[in-house]
């Protein structure tokens, strides 16, 4: 039985919605489907109606209706999750004993690669002056500025810290 | 004469755009190219009597043989002017579940069966179904929350058999001891 209690004159969402109960049929294998209609409750659904309802049926079924064999012991997404995070660990070990910078500049991540001396370095980068004013950090209230003692006044020297509260 | 700032129209993207989208089934075939271009030029002939230019037809699906589905996105010229907006106020008052539980306490002193039919060739098995039992509709729950008693659905029921199936549920549900199933008959 579709979810009458949801449905809303929102027919979009209601589709939505049918599709998730189309999701749970076919997952469970009820042998009885009544096809929820975007337009419960509105109207006799429409030719149209009727038809996308079919249509929502039938992708659900063909995308995911046997999704709940994935879950079994040794099914392919046990199998794949296996492969995956072995992976995973194997990169780790090889970045660990080669260097995080090394991997970036292989192009580990991404493809992209981003050798050492390939960057520009510290051009573009303004140092702060004396009196620099933000008022966005202050607003967000994300970072704070730690002045180390006995530099008081010299907001250049200051570290941005993550406020932690 | 009504203020500017009355006039509107719909907002797609951008202010006063007049975007719209509607979607509807025309009954002619939509499977071979040819019955598709007809059919896309019919659905454009529709949207531009109605108001909507320029039009785009952005989805055509042959429904069976015979019809086609179309969703139109496109602009619609006409204005809507709110100072001419005649807003319709509810003839009775909606009640909530607990007001009208105290009425039928109060007038009836039990239960109230409620008996639903629905006529003709199509079961509205869902609809009768949400309307009845306290599963409901859109949030709102069905008449069974409401001091109710549901009686048993019947479906394509022929109209001339309506009333006399009715009298007859309606009898045997209130045979039955207050608020439960009617008697074994």
């Amino acid at each position: 039985m579709p979810p009458t209690k949801h449905m809303t004159g929102n027919v979009f969402a209601g589709y939505l919605l049918d599709a998730f109960f189309n999701l749970c049929g076919l997952m469970t294998g009820q042998s009885i489907l009544l096809v929820g209609m975007m337009t419960e409750g509105i109207h006799t659904p429409f030719l149209s109606d009727r038809d996308l309802a079919l249509e929502n049926v039938r992708y659900v079924r063909s995308a995911a209706g046997r999704l709940g064999l994935s879950f079994q012991p040794d099914a392919f997404v046990v199998e794949r999750a296996h492969r995956v995070l072995g992976e995973a660990v194997d990169l780790l070990r090889r970045i660990e004993s080669d260097g995080l910078l090394n991997a970036i500049a292989d192009g580990t991540f991404g493809v992209t690669k981003r050798p050492p001396g390939g960057g520009r370095g510290l051009d573009g980068v303004i140092e702060r002056a004396l009196g620099y004013f933000n008022p966005v950090t202050d607003v967000l209230g994300g970072f704070r500025e730690v002045v180390p003692p006995g530099e008081q006044g010299n907001p250049v020297s200051g570290v941005l810290e993550g406020d932690m509260e | 004469m009504s203020d500017l700032a009355d006039v509107v129209r719909p907002y797609g993207d951008t202010t006063g755009d007049g975007r719209v989208q509607v979607s509807f089934t025309l009954p002619v075939p939509g499977v071979t190219p040819a019955d598709r271009a007809l059919g896309e030029g019919a659905a454009l002939q529709l949207a531009g009597k109605m108001g909507m230019s320029p039009a785009m037809v952005v989805h055509t699906k042959p429904v069976g043989p015979d019809f086609t589905f179309f969703i139109v996105y496109g602009r619609v010229s006409h204005l809507v002017d709110l100072s001419l907006v005649t807003v319709a106020e509810r003839e009775f008052e909606l009640l909530s579940p607990a007001q009208v539980n105290l009425r039928i306490a109060a007038s009836l002193g039990r239960k109230l069966v409620v008996v639903g039919a629905t006529v003709g060739t199509d079961a509205h098995t869902v609809g009768i179904d949400a309307i009845l039992n306290v599963k409901g509709h859109s949030g709102e729950k069905g008449l069974e929350y409401k001091g109710t008693t549901p009686g048993e659905v019947a479906s394509y029921l022929a109209h001339a058999l309506a009333p006399a199936t009715a009298v007859a549920e309606a009898r045997s549900w209130s045979r039955a001891r207050p608020g439960g199933r009617p008697s074994p008959s």
